[in-house]
């Protein structure tokens, strides 16, 4: 391996592939944090340069945290594809990049399998912003819980109608409005407050409801804890998709109260009792940051941390993953031009690793950024062929307190990029006149048609 | 502790039948986590209803005491609840009822099962509340962000109560109901009527007296004559002298139609059709209810079915009654309950209300006799100095008086409990209180801490509402 | 020329502006415009004053009043009709406002007079700038060794409580609360017998100060008021985080806390007499957080 660069004169050394993997990274102010950022625009360089000569077994041998103390790198490593792997375990980063915004389509997904989640976080520290789009708009991943989205040309929304007490008349307001948006064809979601089985049984009674009256085409799911939604599905909920939040290492899942084998019991349980047919039947959210705030990142950069996460997740076969991208603050992504570097950076990973991804593009009010910024990644990823966004009132959610996009941030999205609601909803939507044509219908807004 | 389920009874003696229904009500903190407590009534369900019962009298003056509490006490029974588990009750004498000699009398007969909270005797004014919200036009008023009337019409009188946004913004009671008049069990001979009746008589040109017998034309007449009455009342014809000669206590405001109109009360049944057994009571009833049927209400497609029709009043009385006052309050030394406490409105909703608040209150003491609760708007997220400079003022002008109760709309009372606290030799008993909205002449029934001591329990007993308010 | 008549200068130049009279004035130009007879229509209707929950603007609705009785039940920003697939003007306009105050209670310093009329002495923690303090959370639950001397000097041995500010996420929540609820806690505690500091004021200040301060003290709680992460709702939020004894690296669990005082949610004189209370039962129960009985 070789770890040292000569660069304008100057020579740059680094001890290892984590010192490497965090200096390459673009600048965030969590890897600032952590203390593995580059000192210098010009460190940042030579890092990458070193980087685009390791090769992919150099790199896919030296995972985040070692094999034998941590479950997702086992998950990650076991589950590769070996055939996969040997076609590319002597590629560089450098040219796997290349090869990545050559390939057919096909291509891209069948050397995903063979990758690990060291090697895709690599070869996207090599990536530019265009590059990042241009390789994921060409990877489409589809998914099916109750209906299937991922479709070319569709672009699909959660509708979150977060509500501050869980109020449940509230709640339905929010989503009635969603609805006559578009919103909801990924999912109707809410994050609630009460973290109480009853308070998340309510909740899924009133979603089924709504499902069934207004015979609306998606699925619904109430974002708790994964061990408190297991409790209200045996209770006899109804649930499409269960969620959960997830880390990249085994003792960042742990602070989140999960494991791989509790994750697998869910899966298992959702097959069994679950409201949708599937085979996709979980939700997760990632977010880059998250294992360095549990101290859960084992000194490594929290791009390559988030790449872990994919490779967790895939292993369950989601029907829906999204990076929170920019929620978790200021110390871990300071201003616009990190968040958004960051939307695409997870969107394109989670791809690389066959995921159906979406992002909720936001921000936080002690972020340096505002609605323009979030806007501009949304028009970004959407062009990157994200499947879903989230659709959120006004693009203010008024219990976590932050920013993400509007019913009408993703409704104008699909208008100007010609994209529409996967099929069955737009047949929906018709119906109710809230889309006609390949854009909004008539009625719109105008959630009081439903009363 | 996040949710308490208290039982309540309500007991509604009417003109010609009695009722008892018993309730669940649900009290939550509604608040996030995190964050001072709030809280508040979050369900109501009726958990059992009685039959109903004529109501038994001595005398055509004089309800059976005794016979009532032996009803009330047999629905207990079969309601399987005994009387100390009701931690909220309330006995509603209606109407005509109320009016006659021994009613107070009668209540406190049934004080015993009502558990040891409240007992109040409505007037019409509350009676039409209570009837609206106990039939779901409040609720409906609120769901649909329309202006629902309800009309709830029994034996002795109509009780009228229009909602806004779920509020009460119009009462009025008339003397219209079923059994103004009644007849043999031939349903033609005049057995009785009353005065009101005369009137109705006379105006709709139909002689009148004890033992002659009306034509079904004549009836008919009568009937429609008081559903017109109805309908000048409710904003869909201009009011006649008749109507304003009709009216309990006060009219109702007129403030123009309402966008649906709902119909309650022992008639109701008459009026939806639903009612199969009409000829059972031998009075106008019937007769009345098909007179509304094709009255100017329905013709104006209005007219909807409220949730609930006979036990409108009662569960209103049982179920819809109670407040519960904010979750940060200040009180010492109280025994509880206050029944029957007068309320003094004072003006204080700013600074500009400080210099004259001294006064004020010393104004309303002398006006009550020197027993009354002190009420006030208040002032929404006050500062420091002002909430010190109101407690210095009350503390001067309450001080020689008993009980020491302050009632307040906006939340700011444990502040200002804690500055009138200090201002107060330390074991001063009293009570201050928000989230209570008071209007001039209210009276009030305090009931015993609730939630952990957190709320306080309060019957607001309401003697007339402006419009609008 | 007074305030009033610059302001409607300004506004007046604005409306011609977005009328598309004028070309952009350099700032210079705006301060010496000459006052013009006046043609104006008085002061724009203030946005913020707008009870959300109550507008509805959607055009030509099935059942508006029913739509907006449900609206009533959330705080949302629902119900606000479209241009296109885009915002009305009106709501983004909102909007923007909204994350304006909220930008600027974060960045921006609670004003040195604030801090005066209330007497309050600033201490700092390792921080050195606002920068710094949003990206550091390390540096900003901690002091220097002087700093901490010189705060813990500044509390008497017979203190009970130990009462402080902090600017935390929101500078607006410390100017808009303080002078309300400060006083509540104080004439409250001392009014039923307990001692309590001369409060004082911490810069670029997290919860967890409280755990240096605090620890090995004779005071038993320590109390912090400091302003919270804004939503757009408001930027006025106050905290109050509460802990029996704390001690540097305890478990978050110990700490008491109170969130969501300002004007909309609890008022900060109520949520100071409810603080007043809590306290007591924390003195009684000698132990604060999810042990506490509450």
């Amino acid at each position: 391996m070789r770890l040292s660069v000569c660069l304008g004169g100057h020579t740059y050394s680094f001890r290892d592939v984590r010192e490497v993997m965090g200096k390459a990274n673009e600048e965030k102010s969590g890897d600032q944090l952590c203390g593995v950022a580059a000192q210098t625009p010009q460190e940042r360089v030579a890092a990458r340069i070193v980087l685009s000569e390791l090769t992919v077994k150099e790199v896919c041998e030296h995972p985040a945290v070692p094999y034998e103390q941590d479950e997702v790198t086992r998950l990650i490593l076991d589950g590769l594809n070996q055939k996969v792997y040997r076609e590319y375990q002597d590629m560089t980063i450098g040219a796997l990049r290349e090869r990545i915004l050559s390939a057919p389509p096909e291509e891209l997904t069948r050397m995903g399998r063979g990758l690990s989640s060291e090697v895709i976080a690599a070869v996207c520290k090599l990536m530019s912003n265009l590059d990042l789009i241009y390789a994921a708009a060409r990877m489409r991943v589809k998914a099916t819980c109750v209906t299937t989205i991922g479709e070319p040309g569709t672009l699909s929304a959660r509708l979150q109608p977060n509500h501050p007490v869980d109020d449940v008349e509230g709640i339905t307001a929010s989503v009635l409005e969603g609805l006559s948006f578009g919103m909801g064809d990924a999912v109707i979601g809410l994050n609630p407050v009460d973290a109480s089985t009853a308070s998340v049984q309510a909740i899924l009674t009133r979603f089924d409801e709504l499902k069934r009256r207004y015979e609306i085409p998606t699925q619904i799911c109430v974002l708790a804890h994964v061990t408190t939604q297991m409790e209200a599905v045996r209770n006899g909920a109804p649930c499409d998709l269960m969620f959960q939040s997830i880390a990249g290492s085994e003792k960042g899942n742990a602070a989140f109260g999960i494991s791989a084998e509790l994750i697998a019991e869910a899966k298992d349980l959702m097959a069994r009792e679950g409201t949708s047919h599937g085979p996709n039947q979980l939700y997760f959210e990632t977010g880059q940051g998250s294992e360095l705030s549990s101290d859960a990142h084992n000194g490594w950069d929290q791009l390559t941390m988030e790449s872990r996460c994919y490779g967790f997740a895939r292993h369950y076969a989601p029907f829906l993953v999204n990076t929170v991208v920019g929620f978790i603050g200021p110390e871990y992504l300071y201003d616009s031009r990190q968040f958004i570097r960051a939307g695409l950076e997870d969107h394109f990973m989670g791809k690389l690793h066959g995921l159906p991804m979406g992002c909720d593009c936001c921000y936080t009010n002690h972020m340096r950024a505002d609605q323009n910024d979030n806007e501009n990644l949304a028009v970004l990823l959407a062009s990157a062929g994200c499947n879903y966004f989230m659709g959120v009132p006004h693009a203010d959610d008024v219990m976590l307190n932050y920013q993400s996009t509007g019913y009408h941030d993703v409704a104008a999205v699909r208008e100007a990029l010609g994209l529409a609601p996967i099929a069955p909803f737009a047949r929906w939507l018709e119906r109710w006149g809230f889309w006609r044509d390949g854009r909004l219908g008539p009625n719109a807004g105008d959630a009081s048609v439903f009363l | 502790m996040r949710e308490e389920r208290l039982l309540s009874v309500g007991i509604d003696i009417g003109t010609s039948t009695t009722q008892c229904v018993f309730s669940a009500i649900t009290l939550s903190n509604t608040a996030s986590s995190f964050s001072v407590p709030r809280i508040q009534i979050t369900e109501k369900r009726v958990l059992y209803r009685a039959p109903l019962r004529l109501t038994p009298l001595t005398s055509p003056d004089t309800i059976d005491a005794q016979g009532v509490e032996q009803i009330v006490s047999e629905d207990y029974a079969a309601a399987g609840i005994r009387p100390e588990q009701i931690r909220l009750g309330a006995v509603i004498i209606t109407g005509e009822t109320a009016r006659k000699q021994n009613a107070r009398a009668v209540s406190q007969a049934l004080s015993r099962l009502a558990g040891d909270f409240v007992v109040a005797t409505a007037g019409p004014a509350l009676e039409s509340i209570l009837a609206g919200r106990g039939s779901g036009a409040a609720e409906l008023s609120r769901t649909s962000g329309k202006r629902v009337m309800n009309l709830d019409i029994g034996g002795g009188t109509a009780n009228m109560a229009v909602f806004e946004r779920g509020e009460p913004i119009a009462n009025g009671c008339l003397d219209i109901g079923g059994r103004l008049l009644r007849f043999e069990d031939d349903d033609r001979t005049v057995l009785s009527f009353s005065p009101a009746m005369r009137r109705i008589a006379r105006d709709a040109g139909v002689p009148l007296a004890e033992g002659t017998r009306l034509s079904g034309e004549e009836t008919d007449r009568l009937a429609v004559r008081m559903a017109e009455v109805l309908e000048e009342a409710a904003g869909l014809k201009p009011r006649t002298p008749l109507h304003d000669a009709l009216c309990v206590e006060a009219c109702l405001p007129d403030i123009g139609p309402s966008d649906i109109y709902t119909f309650s009360g022992g008639v109701s049944e008459c009026i939806y059709g639903t009612d199969t057994d009409t000829a059972r009571f031998h009075d106008l009833g019937a007769a009345l209810g098909r007179a509304v049927a094709s009255s100017r209400f329905f013709a104006a497609g209005r007219v909807r079915r409220p949730a609930e029709c006979s036990y409108a009043t009662v569960i209103g009385a049982g179920a819809y009654s109670v407040a519960v006052s904010g979750s940060t309050i200040c009180y010492q030394e109280l025994t509880f309950p206050l029944p029957s406490l007068p309320t003094g409105k004072v003006p204080f909703a700013g600074p500009e209300d400080l210099p004259g608040l001294e006064a004020a209150v010393r104004e309303q003491y002398r006006i009550f006799d020197g027993e009354c609760a002190i009420c006030m708007d208040g002032v929404q997220a006050p500062s420091y100095a002002l909430v010190e400079q109101a407690a210095q003022a009350l503390a001067r002008a309450m001080a020689p008086h008993w009980p020491k109760v302050v009632i307040l709309r906006e939340d700011m009372a444990k502040a200002l409990g804690q500055a009138l606290m200090r201002a107060w030799p330390g074991d001063t008993p009293f009570l201050c209180m928000d989230g209570i909205s008071l209007t001039y002449g209210d009276t009030v029934d305090i009931g015993a801490p609730l939630s952990g001591g957190r709320v306080i329990p309060v019957i607001v007993k309401t003697l007339a509402f402006s419009a609008g308010r | 020329m007074t305030e009033q008549e610059v302001r409607e200068v300004v506004e007046r130049l604005l409306k011609r502006l977005n009328a598309g009279e004028l070309d952009a004035p350099s700032p210079e130009a705006t301060a010496h415009a000459p006052a013009q007879p006046a043609e104006h229509d008085g002061v724009i209707e203030d946005i913020e004053q707008i009870d959300l929950r109550r507008q509805y603007l959607v055009e030509n609705a099935h059942d508006a009043a029913a739509f907006l009785a449900m609206k009533e039940r959330t705080p949302a920003r629902i119900g606000v009709g479209r241009a296109g697939a885009r915002y009305r003007t009106q709501t983004m306009l909102r909007f923007q406002a909204d994350h304006a105050f909220a930008q600027a209670s974060v960045f921006s310093d609670v004003p040195p007079e604030v801090l005066e009329n209330l007497h309050l002495p600033v201490y700092q923690t390792t921080c050195e700038s606002r920068e710094e303090f949003l990206t550091r959370p390390d540096k900003g639950r901690v002091f220097d060794a002087g700093t901490l001397e010189r705060i813990r000097a500044g509390i008497a041995p017979d203190v009970r409580v130990v009462l402080y500010v902090a600017d935390g996420l929101s500078s607006a929540a410390v100017t808009a609360n303080a002078a309300d609820i400060l006083p509540v806690i104080r004439k409250g505690l001392e009014g039923a017998g307990i001692k309590v500091n001369e409060p004082f004021f911490v810069r670029f200040g997290r919860v967890a100060t409280m755990d240096q301060i605090g620890d090995g003290l004779p005071a038993e709680v320590v109390c912090v008021l400091l302003g919270e992460r804004p939503g757009l709702v408001t930027a006025e939020s106050m905290s109050a985080y509460i802990a029996y004894k704390p001690t540097v690296g305890m478990a978050e669990s110990r700490r008491t806390v109170l969130a969501n005082i300002h004007r909309g949610g609890t008022p900060a004189v109520e949520a100071g007499a409810h603080i007043v209370d809590l306290i007591q039962l924390m003195l009684e129960k000698k132990r604060s957080g999810i042990d506490l009985p509450v």
